[in-house]
């Protein structure tokens, strides 16, 4: 897998994408002014660049005419949220359009969304032996499809989103259930128990005493 | 109903109304004069007749007999005489007609209402198709008295009435036709202006304020024009002003809320990831870093906000003398980092009048852009001297310059000609136009003179004071 | 849409209240009309030249109508139809009676008179103006040998309008004045009071062998200029109207001659 190359003057949101996509493991490259970034763009390949549209040396619009005839893959993120500027950044070829402030798991979901439609990134994340075709929203286990309610699929994807790291208990329940919902930690953790019983991961979804959950995978 | 049928209308209908009282008056005279002279000329007819037939009997009588046929014979020679073609005449004795050349239509009880009028009198009376003028004058010759009732023939006078008002009104309706079309024709050239203004005044409703009704007529609708294009002209100006202003204020929010965007991202990213699960020390002390540092930014931008909208709402400053030297000391003494950069050369005794803090203030954002434009000689040069435009003060650097195209934007706020590296010097984008603000409330404009990689100079008039 | 409807039916109203006034002479016409066919008009009886003294003498007024009406003067020769002796009948008859009113008139006149008259050939000649009043041109010779022409004029109650004949007699001033006085009684003319004598100096190209004396009197009341000349061997009297205008032009008429 070739990096992401992540293009902001804003140094805290470039390293704060850039540990967003590593969680995932992504690896990235950060370039802080157009002209880095060009250079970065002719020395190596990448599988997707994040592009701000307000850049010293050269801007966004004018980065993307360079980019585009390499076919990688373009998501702009800008704090400019007019229509107008939507529109002429997708016309300009790229593919989604980011606007700040974003959550994580926004910028996550969108990143691989257009590596999955560019047909660059996992079509399939993977744990185990369970696969889930994200397109589909199907879930296999050993090549058997294992039926999974939304809510279940939602706990699932969250925990493959985030695999080794342990996750708080109110954080996952709100990345799940949503943050206007009442926080009922008995819910999650029946959720978790099903999870655990419909794909046999007694071991691999850990309880961590007083933090919450974590998916384990031995590499 | 437009203007030009009402103008039309109107002239046509005074115009009918005088050329028919006109007319009619003239045509009221003009037979009253024909008829005068028809009866004067028919009196005295009249009379000549009753005189021959008086003359004529009495001669008559003078042989010593008057028959009855002598009077008829009289009467004939007297018709001979006087003629037959307009009317005639006849003679009565007793209610009895001994002859007569009266003309058939003319009924006999006329003819006898004629005599019991009298000599003094005239009757007109209708006959047919024409009128006839009716006199009986009593003629006594030997004892008898007999009655001459002539008629003259006056149809002439009524047909000619008749005649003159139909050429009349014929002239009347040609008349009134050419007053028309002039009137159309003229109504129309005298109101072209205002349909100018009226297609002018529809562009203005509709936005445009663009279009000028120039005309060069110097009666009241050119006037008219001539106002109405000097009010588009300002309502154009107004509102060039308004939608600049608007603009501006859009530009303001939009700048704002894109300077608030970067610093809330950051927070929230990395609180978010820092609440969301386990993560290694060293990303956790790098996430906690930006968190506080762009709370920092924002927590300065929000003051230098609050200070421009105080501003902003502030209209006049009370100003008051204030020696320039001590304003100068003040800017230094805030920035200890930057004094061994300052190099100041000012009259100690110079005063103006202004807003010391406010002034100080001004001072220290120009210095410390001077500052960050990374003089060649690490210098930031500050001089104050008297000119006739009042005190001049000026701050200048032999820094890397600002390009030409920002020069006129970079007291908008928010606005940075390099904004990565403003950001890296912690510049807000609001200094100058905090320093801009200030300037005005003095009543002066600050003027910049760049040159890219040779440096600014900032110039400031001051009012002089006294002491 | 409406507002060209409207502007339309402005434009009718207009025209019809137009045509309406135009033709509102008509009505007005035919009602004025009505009252002069309905009324009695007042109608003057005679132009008042003449003083009303002047008026009720029959023969002033007659005079001063006929020349009023009529245009005639005693202008002998207007109009002249050749007649007989019958015709003439008894018209030397009532010169007579008028002329032996006269005081004035003697034998010796009488007998030259109708010495004349006899004398006069057929055709005899007459103008008559056909209104009462009747003239008479008679060609004649007044000593045997020369012709002349004997005239006369007589109103319709044989009044003696003017008169022309030679004569034999001679007259002086003097003479004229009573025949004038003589005159104005029988016509009853000497009724009116403000006679008065015109000063008449040339008349005529006379020669200066031949005598001339003439006389005139003007009536201001009446109207009516008098006159008597005898200009060598010729007797010429009469009365014609005269208004007070044309009698200062015959005044500066025969001054300059």
């Amino acid at each position: 897998m070739k990096p992401i190359l992540i293009v902001d003057d804003e140094v805290a949101i470039a390293q704060l994408i850039a540990m967003t996509l590593a969680r995932m493991g992504y690896s990235c490259q950060m370039a802080f002014d157009g002209l880095r970034a060009a250079e970065l763009l002719e020395q190596n390949e990448y599988d997707l660049v994040l592009l701000d549209i307000m850049l010293p040396g050269a801007d966004g619009y004018e980065l993307i005419d360079f980019i585009r005839p390499t076919g990688i893959p373009v998501i702009f993120i800008s704090a400019k949220t007019t229509v107008a500027d939507r529109v002429k950044g997708l016309h300009l070829g790229a593919c989604d359009y980011i606007v700040k402030p974003f959550a994580p798991e926004e910028l996550l979901a969108r990143v691989e969304n257009v590596l999955r439609l560019s047909g660059r990134g996992q079509a399939l994340l993977k744990a185990g032996d369970v696969t889930v075709d994200v397109a589909t929203r199907q879930v296999k286990k050993a090549g058997q499809e294992v039926a999974l309610t939304p809510t279940e699929y939602q706990l699932l994807l969250v925990l493959l989103h985030n695999k080794n790291i342990a996750l708080y208990r109110d954080t996952l329940y709100e990345r799940v259930w949503g943050r206007d919902a009442e926080l009922d930690t008995r819910t999650l953790d029946i959720h978790i128990h099903r999870l655990r019983k419909k794909l046999g991961w007694q071991h691999m979804i850990r309880t961590i005493p007083r933090i919450g959950y974590r998916l384990e995978e031995t590499p | 109903m437009k203007l030009a049928p009402k103008l039309v209308l109107t002239i046509l209908l005074l115009l009918g109304i005088l050329l028919a009282a006109g007319g009619g008056w003239l045509l009221k005279t003009d037979f009253e004069r024909n008829f005068d002279q028809a009866r004067t000329r028919n009196i005295l007819a009249h009379r000549r007749d009753t005189y021959s037939l008086q003359n004529g009997l009495l001669v008559k009588v003078s042989d010593g007999m008057l028959s009855r046929q002598a009077v008829v014979d009289y009467g004939e020679s007297l018709g001979r005489y006087v003629g037959q073609e307009e009317g005639g005449f006849a003679v009565y004795q007793n209610e009895e007609s001994l002859y007569s050349s009266l003309p058939g239509a003319l009924e006999e009880q006329e003819v006898l209402r004629a005599i019991e009028a009298g000599e003094e009198a005239l009757l007109l009376q209708k006959a047919g198709e024409s009128s006839y003028m009716l006199m009986a004058s009593g003629v006594q010759v030997a004892g008898e008295e007999y009655w001459l009732v002539s008629a003259y023939d006056v149809t002439g006078v009524f047909r000619a009435r008749e005649d003159k008002f139909q050429e009349l009104f014929r002239l009347e309706l040609a008349a009134l036709a050419l007053a028309g079309t002039a009137a159309a024709l003229a109504v129309n050239w005298m109101i072209r202006p205002l349909k100018k203004l009226e297609k002018a005044s529809r562009a203005v409703a509709a936005g445009d304020y663009t279009l000028s009704t120039a005309t060069k007529s110097r009666d009241e609708v050119g006037a008219l024009s001539r106002s109405f294009d000097a009010m588009t002209a300002t309502v154009r100006d107004k509102v060039d002003q308004m939608e600049d202003t608007i603009q501006r204020q859009k530009q303001f929010v939009a700048a704002f809320t894109h300077e608030l965007k970067t610093p809330m991202t950051s927070i929230l990213g990395y609180s978010d990831l820092l609440r969301s699960g386990e993560m290694d020390p060293e990303d956790q002390r790098q996430a906690v870093q930006y968190i506080h540092r762009e709370a920092l930014r924002l927590e300065m931008l929000s003051g230098k906000l609050m200070q421009l909208m105080g501003l902003v709402e502030q209209e006049e400053l009370t100003l008051e003398p204030v020696r320039l030297a001590l304003v100068l000391r003040d800017t230094a003494a805030s920035l200890p980092e930057l004094a061994p950069m300052l190099e100041i050369r000012c009259d100690p005794a110079l005063t103006v009048l202004a807003d010391r803090d406010l002034l100080a203030d001004l001072v220290r954002n120009l210095v410390v852009n001077a500052a960050r434009a990374q003089p060649k000689d690490d210098r930031v040069h500050i001089t104050a001297g008297r000119t006739e435009n009042g005190i001049v003060l000026r701050v200048a650097d032999r820094g890397r310059g600002i390009p030409e195209a920002d020069l006129p934007h970079i007291t908008e706020p928010f606005y940075m000609v390099d904004k990565s590296r403003a950001r890296a010097q912690n510049g807000s984008g609001m200094g100058l136009a905090l320093c801009a603000r200030i300037a005005r409330l003095h009543g002066s404009e600050l003027h910049f003179t760049s040159k890219l990689g040779q440096g600014t100079v900032v110039e400031l008039n001051l009012q002089e004071g006294t002491v | 849409m409406k507002q060209k409807l409207f502007t339309a039916a402005a434009f009718l109203a207009v025209f019809a209240f137009l045509a309406l006034v135009l033709a509102a002479p008509l009505p007005l016409m035919e009602r004025s009309d009505e009252v002069l066919y309905t009324q009695v008009m007042p109608r003057q009886l005679a132009a008042d030249g003449q003083s009303a003294e002047a008026r009720s003498i029959d023969f002033a007024r007659q005079l001063y109508d006929r020349d009023q009406l009529l245009g005639i003067k005693n202008y002998a020769g207007s109009i002249l139809r050749l007649t007989d002796e019958e015709t003439l009948g008894d018209a030397p008859y009532r010169l007579y009676d008028f002329l032996g009113q006269m005081d004035f008139w003697g034998e010796e006149e009488q007998a030259e008179l109708e010495r004349q008259i006899a004398n006069a050939p057929p055709p005899w000649r007459s103008a008559s103006d056909n209104v009462g009043f009747s003239a008479w041109n008679l060609s004649t010779t007044w000593d045997g040998e020369h012709w002349f022409s004997l005239q006369w004029e007589l109103s319709a109650e044989g009044q003696l309008v003017r008169m022309r004949m030679r004569t034999p007699l001679e007259y002086t001033g003097q003479d004229l004045e009573h025949l004038m006085d003589e005159y104005l009684a029988v016509t009853g003319l000497d009724a009116l009071e403000d006679w008065q004598a015109r000063e008449v100096t040339v008349q005529l190209a006379v020669d200066e062998q031949s005598t001339a004396v003439l006389r005139a009197r003007y009536s201001t009341g009446a109207k009516l200029y008098l006159y008597a000349n005898y200009v060598d061997g010729t007797l010429v009297f009469g009365v014609c109207p005269l208004e007070k205008e044309e009698l200062d032009q015959l005044d500066v008429s025969l001054t300059e001659k």
